[in-house]
């Protein structure tokens, strides 16, 4: 079916929909990892998109990509704080066994890093974003996305390594 | 020496290609933007009563009755008929109008000939009933509410009895907020007021009896009485049991929509049934009878409402009667026993073709491509054709639909689809035109009762019916094609009784949507009970203000997506604009 027919005029919506096509499955991707939870995700995202099409008709949106970008990761941390989801659940398909311990290991990192953080190491590993395009994002200055990244991968090598010694 | 970084990198970007995205992904995008806008206006309507909020006038409601508690029993639900013990009547203390002073000015007292008095939005929650009834000026000046709003009870021995008693002892129902200051409220001609009654369903007392005053059930008839003007009035209460303690508010300000009448002399005279379709920018009248009954036109005009002007059509030969139009891009398709095509920029008509079916007027939709229509034949049930619109080229590619198309069936096109719905039952069928394939809609939660109550929203179709328990107020449903279900929605104050409901062609109801309302013309030839504007979503309804005639039978109700269109019995054109 045809997305964004909710009653509304459609003047302007045809880069909407291009964005949309484009972006919805690496957004609900980047959501599921920063929540942890595949349809939590997809609510998110959903969510975003039809709040953001109101005012991108309105005119009040510049950079759509950034913008829907921003609304993801700004929702899943209220997801996350509302408690909607806590566990990063596994999703591996995996069967080495060193590489399920890697991966247990990074899932145990992330479900024990405050929201935002998570979120920035989620724009930063998977979303390939420049530490100054994160704190853009994520709404913080540069130098706490470098600090703490800088911390979330000292200890993700602290229990690799250990993993690895034991 | 571990690469920290590309584990977490890989690790990510595999769980990653895990999550796929929903089905129903788009689905539950265009649910959460219905949604979002829903709040939305509920927000609005929220912030318009408290803005207006006016402190209470002290309450006189007389309700009378002679008896205690349960003679008044009913047998059966909502519409059956009853043996009500012979009750109620009442005096009404002459109202002394509350003069305090008006935020808004002075103005004339509302009187009842000029207030239209319909029930709103009713429910139960938690034991507690309640009822909002809402009067809408619908006089030329503006008005004002000031004094003791007064309901009177009427009993009838059944619902379609003509003669409705008063009770005989009065009973006052006190006011709900008897500190209140008082205050007036002032309305501009179509604005409303409304009052609120509230009460305590009888399941909450043990033996069902109410412990003190009570209002009866639903085959009661209620008279809004206007201090100084018993006037004014509406039918019966939606109540399905009795009713104890009931209080009532003040008058206050209604969140209604602002509804403007513009009406418009046309050159065509009275059109009994015409065709007419919106182009875009003008409305097209063409054909109908001049209401003589036996002198059907075959001329037409074109309506710009932007400046008000008509501009004749040329003539043709074309001579179906009734026949159905359609727009297509850029022509409009007539059709009945004949087809052929208007092109309103170049005013010139083309590709004539006779000798179709049956000469009704068939059911027509604009696919975007070409012009899917069922014509109906005596004995047969009819016959599925697409017509061409650049050379009226017809074919017989229409696959057999799953049950019989009725003369009186009302369609919708929702862009992708052509949904068709029966005028009885609550089953309609859908046809697919890419795939020529048809199908069942799943039941509809109403009963249907008239041809013409169906609309599409943009994203949803609307249509109103009865149920099982209210049978004679409208109640609306909604169809959404994406999860392909129905949901209830409230019950609106219209009386299915008030329906000039009929098989033929010039069957009075309609609906159609514009912009963010359905707008029925029940077909009523009491101009105040003709034309109701209809928020279907959030449960209200009021009627517009007065048309200066009753619209005329079998007239087409057109949205521009902006403004309405109908004829009217004077030969006039009205335009109504909802903000």
């Amino acid at each position: 079916m045809e997305p964004f027919s909710f009653g509304e005029r459609r003047v302007g919506v045809e880069e909407f929909a291009l964005a949309y096509a484009r972006s919805k499955a690496h957004l609900i991707r980047t959501a599921a990892l920063i929540t942890g939870d595949d349809d939590v995700a997809a609510d998110v995202v959903a969510e975003v998109f039809a709040r953001v099409l109101p005012r991108w008709r309105a005119g009040n949106v510049l950079d759509l990509d950034g913008y829907l970008y921003r609304c993801v990761v700004n929702e899943c941390i209220s997801a996350i704080r509302r408690r909607r989801a806590v566990e990063w659940r596994p999703g591996s398909t995996r069967d080495h066994a060193e590489q399920i311990a890697d991966y247990e290991l990074v899932a145990q990192l992330l479900a024990t890093l405050k929201p935002k953080v998570r979120a920035m190491v989620v724009l930063r590993f998977f979303g390939d974003l420049t530490e100054a395009q994160t704190a853009k994002i994520v709404g913080v200055p540069v130098g706490t996305v470098k600090s703490s990244i800088s911390r979330a991968l000292e200890s993700l090598r602290g229990s690799l390594t250990k993993g690895e010694v034991g | 020496m571990i690469d920290t970084e590309r584990v977490l990198r890989d690790t990510l970007r595999e769980r990653a290609e895990t999550v796929k995205v929903p089905e129903d992904f788009d689905a539950r995008v265009n649910a959460m933007g219905r949604r979002i806008k829903l709040r939305r206006r509920r927000r609005g309507a929220a912030v318009v009563l408290c803005v207006f909020a006016v402190a209470a006038l002290v309450v006189g409601l007389l309700v009378v009755d002679d008896d205690s508690g349960s003679d008044l029993v009913v047998a059966g639900s909502v519409g059956a008929s009853s043996t009500v013990a012979q009750s109620i009547a009442t005096s009404l203390s002459a109202a002394q109008p509350n003069t305090t002073t008006a935020s808004t000015g002075p103005s004339a007292q509302c009187r009842g000939g000029d207030l239209v008095v319909i029930l709103g939005r009713s429910g139960v929650a938690a034991g507690t009933f309640s009822q909002v009834i809402l009067l809408t000026n619908t006089g030329t000046n503006a008005c004002s509410l000031a004094g003791q709003p007064k309901l009177e009870v009427l009993v009838r021995q059944n619902p379609s009895d003509p003669s409705a008693t008063p009770l005989a002892v009065p009973l006052v129902i006190p006011d709900r907020e008897p500190n209140a200051a008082p205050a007036t409220v002032t309305l501009r001609t179509g604005q409303s007021a409304q009052v609120e009654l509230y009460g305590s369903t009888v399941q909450n007392y043990p033996n069902r009896k109410c412990p003190g005053d009570k209002l009866p059930d639903s085959t009661v008839d209620s008279r809004f009485l206007i201090p100084d003007d018993p006037t004014a009035g509406f039918g019966p209460l939606p109540m399905h049991d009795y009713i104890c303690s009931p209080t009532i508010t003040a008058f206050q300000p209604a969140a209604t929509a602002d509804v403007a009448v513009r009406t418009f002399t046309s050159p065509l005279g009275r059109r009994v049934a015409p065709t007419a379709v919106w182009t875009g920018s003008e409305l097209m009248v063409w054909g109908g009878d001049n209401g003589s009954g036996n002198n059907v036109q075959f001329t037409g005009s074109l309506f710009n409402p932007t400046n008000g002007t008509w501009r004749p059509m040329s003539s043709t030969v074309l001579r179906g009667a009734p026949v159905a139009a359609v727009w297509a891009k850029d022509r409009v398709v007539f059709a009945a026993s004949e087809v052929a095509v208007y092109e309103p920029t170049s005013d010139r008509w083309s590709g004539y073709r006779g000798g179709l079916l049956e000469k009704n007027a068939p059911l027509l939709a604009y696919t975007g491509s070409d012009v899917v229509g069922w014509f109906f034949e005596i004995g047969t049930g009819g016959t599925g054709l697409r017509v061409n619109p650049a050379n009226t080229q017809i074919t017989e590619n229409v696959a057999s639909p799953p049950a019989a198309i009725g003369y009186d069936a009302t369609p919708v096109w929702t862009g992708r689809e052509w949904m068709i719905f029966p005028a009885t039952g609550s089953t309609g069928i859908a046809f697919d035109p890419s795939a020529n394939r048809w199908r069942t809609v799943p039941a509809a939660p109403v009963n249907f009762v008239s041809r013409g109550l169906v609309t599409w929203t943009g994203t949803d179709v609307i249509a109103y019916g009865t149920t099982v328990r209210q049978s004679h107020l409208l109640t609306g449903a909604a169809y959404h094609p994406d999860t392909n279900t129905w949901e209830l929605l409230p019950t609106i104050p219209v009386l299915a009784s008030t329906l000039a409901v009929g098989n033929s062609f010039d069957a009075g109801p309609r609906l159609t949507w514009n912009d963010d309302h359905a707008l029925l013309s029940t077909g009523a030839t009491d101009t105040a009970l003709a034309l109701f504007v209809i928020d279907p979503y959030l449960t209200r309804t009021q009627p517009t203000p007065p048309l200066p005639s009753p619209p005329e039978k079998g007239t087409p109700l057109i949205s521009s997506g902006s403004e309405a269109f109908l004829l009217l019995q004077s030969g006039e054109l009205a335009a109504i604009t909802i903000r």
